[in-house]
């Protein structure tokens, strides 16, 4: 009796160990787990994203979502136009952003938008051209033929930084769409591209991607430069003089009108005086009468002075530089820069 | 001042054919006859005058009276008797009765002789028109001012000038300056390269006219100058009919003053001009002289206009060689308030509506 007791003891005990043992062996599954989760989601994290497109070829109206009328003279560049979700903001076909910089710049992106009622998109793809010109097509068809904007306003206002990584020459430019032309003049976008370029020429990506947002929302801040104001959009988003916005020089025609009408009267009371004083004989030489026969030239001293010309580029520069695209849609950029 | 004169003799041209008297006519460049229409050359009427010379010297005007100031003389007019009055610096004049010329020969005879003379080219009717076309581009003469009724007279006269030809020599000293400028990087140089300038040399002025008769604005004989001195052909009486004439009464140092001043101004700019390469130069001194190399004492033909303007005497002047009218005209004051006010009113509109417009496409 007392055997069996002690060995249903035993197997009371050795089925709790192995029970405890079973227990613990779950645990650390568990452990390794959570390990194996985290480091996958560093390396998620430190993996580069990679956007990705969708086919609008088989879309309604090739997936054109806005008011740009499809004709045969945009279809190519529409079907060329990559199709992306326009919830992403962050565009990287290039591979250069980190998933955690992407998730960092999209909220930012987000907050942009929330913010100032405009999209602010960043695009990089690595782009072969022969001109300048060929960046700003690719930018603002990007813009146009994908969705940005649609929710905001009938201008579908936005800003996009395109930075082309093509290696034998890389550019980057901003685009701005709809109001945001007004607000982000070309001073301020050459200012902007200034301020990014050693980031971006250095591939410190998502330190000069923050600072152009940052940028952006500080401008956005300080309201429309005054170079701009006076100027409206019109329906195709294009920039125009806001005509009721005019204010007749007065002052300054007075002064024209006023220094004109002087000069000519004076002009007119010169014409009804004919007799003056003749202080001069040269009607009654020749040429060959005159004979210089003495020349001196005797250096004496000479003296240099120099100043130093500034270069900024920031002050100069007109209010706005506007273009159309192929949508027939407006658009504003800076000067572009090279690096 | 009551002194006796010695008699003058008025010189009148007769034509060779009817013994009418007969004129210079400017549009023919010849001598012609009024009643029987014959033109003669001046050695033609040379020719005839020769002949009637000895009866012609028999005649002589007898002076009448000399007033106690300037010297009026008169003459007896040789067509009709009447009694000619000229002051003393009237060479040629005419008669009031019969209206012919009258030469006072002896005002241009002795050191009064002339050299030379350019004969009349332009007619009375020239000197009108040109008058009457004074308002062509001059908006601010006063209406009517050229109408031919304002014309309180108008004759052609030969004015006395005297003609010098002044060589000029000696050296023009100036400070020059040249002044470089380039750009390196983000600077900007200037350079002053400072000089002392010499050019002198020799300059012939030839011709240069000085008016001689103080009854004649100087400044009025400036503006219609040039003359074409390759006109100029040897004096004659002959060539004064039918036009008034003075003599001289102003020469020496305060004529040729006024001829070598005009050549030293001008040897300046000369030589100053020749001085190319300098940015800026600044004469500071010359030892330029004149020497008067010739003097010629010429009759030079001008129509003079008197034009009465709302009481108020206007002189023009037609250079009768080149056709050139001069003379300063009465500006309407009404006229030039309109005139600024109309100019002023229109080039502010338009700056108003440049700037819309400049504005509009976003300038």
């Amino acid at each position: 009796m007392k055997k069996k007791i002690f060995l249903s003891i035993l197997i009371v005990i050795l089925s709790f160990t192995m029970i405890s043992v079973y227990a613990d062996e779950g645990d650390t599954q568990d452990s390794n787990q959570d390990a194996l989760d985290q480091l996958q989601e560093i390396n998620e994290n430190n993996s580069f994203i990679k956007t990705e497109t969708k086919d609008r070829s088989s879309l309604s109206n090739l997936g054109v979502n806005k008011k740009w009328k499809i004709t045969d003279n945009n279809r190519d560049n529409v079907l060329r136009t990559k199709y992306v979700n326009a919830d992403e903001k962050i565009y990287d076909f290039s591979g250069v952003i980190k998933k955690s910089e992407y998730e960092d710049l999209r909220k930012k992106a987000l907050e942009f938008k929330e913010k100032t009622n405009m999209e602010i998109i960043i695009l990089i793809d690595d782009l072969p051209y022969t001109s300048d010109s060929e960046n700003e097509d690719y930018a603002s068809d990007f813009y146009d033929y994908n969705d940005f904007g649609l929710d905001l306003d009938k201008n579908y206002s936005g800003v996009l930084l395109f930075r082309n990584t093509y290696e034998q020459d890389p550019y980057y430019n901003i685009y701005t769409f709809g109001e945001a032309q007004l607000y982000f003049s070309y001073n301020r976008l050459e200012n902007t591209l200034d301020d990014i370029y050693n980031s971006l020429h250095n591939h410190l990506y998502y330190m000069g991607f923050n600072s152009f947002i940052d940028s952006m929302s500080n401008y956005y801040d300080s309201g429309i430069p005054s170079e701009m104001n006076g100027y409206t959009l019109d329906e195709t988003g294009h920039l125009k003089r806001d005509l009721k916005s005019y204010k007749p020089p007065y002052f300054m025609a007075t002064i024209i009108a006023f220094v004109t009408s002087l000069i000519i009267v004076l002009i007119l009371i010169k014409k009804n005086k004919m007799v003056m004083k003749e202080t001069r004989a040269e009607k009654y030489i020749n040429k060959d009468d005159i004979k210089i026969t003495n020349k001196q030239d005797n250096f004496i001293s000479s003296h240099t002075t120099h100043y130093t010309v500034s270069s900024s580029s920031g002050s100069s520069g007109g209010g706005f530089s506007s273009s159309s695209g192929s949508s027939g849609g407006g658009h504003s950029s800076g000067g572009g820069r090279h690096g | 001042m009551n002194e006796k004169v010695v008699d003058e003799q008025a010189l009148e041209n007769k034509c060779p054919s009817c013994k009418a008297s007969i004129k210079f006519n400017p549009k023919v460049g010849k001598f012609k006859c009024e009643y029987c229409g014959s033109e003669f050359t001046l050695e033609e009427l040379q020719k005839h005058s020769d002949n009637a010379s000895t009866e012609e010297k028999n005649k002589k005007e007898e002076k009448v009276e000399k007033d106690n100031f300037d010297a009026y003389v008169s003459y007896k007019c040789e067509s009709c008797g009447a009694e000619i009055v000229a002051d003393d610096q009237t060479a040629a004049t005419f008669c009031v009765y019969c209206g012919n010329t009258a030469i006072l020969k002896s005002k241009l005879s002795g050191q009064f002789t002339p050299d030379k003379i350019i004969p009349f080219k332009k007619e009375k009717q020239d000197a009108i028109t040109a008058f009457k076309g004074l308002s062509k581009g001059r908006p601010l003469m006063p209406k009517d001012f050229n109408s031919e009724k304002n014309i309180e007279k108008i004759k052609g006269v030969y004015i006395p000038f005297w003609l010098y030809d002044i060589n000029v020599s000696g050296d023009l000293t100036m400070n020059g300056d040249i002044v470089t400028t380039w750009t390196s990087g983000d600077t900007h140089y200037t350079k002053t390269d400072k000089y002392l300038v010499v050019r002198g040399g020799t300059m012939d002025y030839h011709k240069i006219p000085v008016d001689g008769s103080s009854r004649f604005d100087n400044d009025i004989m400036n503006s219609i100058e040039p003359f074409n001195f390759e006109e100029l052909i040897p004096y004659n009486h002959a060539y004064l009919s039918g036009f008034y004439a003075e003599k001289y009464d102003e020469e020496g140092e305060k004529v040729y003053k006024e001829a070598s001043e005009r050549a030293l101004n001008s040897t300046r700019d000369k030589l100053k001009e020749s001085a190319t390469r300098y940015t800026t130069k600044i004469v500071t001194g010359d030892t330029l002289e004149t020497k008067e190399t010739k003097k010629e004492y010429a009759m030079l033909p001008v129509w003079m206009v008197n034009v009465k303007y709302n009481d108020k005497m206007h002189i023009f002047a037609m250079n009768a060689q080149t056709g050139e009218f001069i003379g300063n005209i009465p500006l309407d004051k009404k006229k030039a308030v309109l005139y600024f006010i109309i100019i002023f009113v229109i080039t502010f509109v338009i700056a108003i509506i440049a700037s819309f417009v400049f504005f509009a496409i976003g300038g």
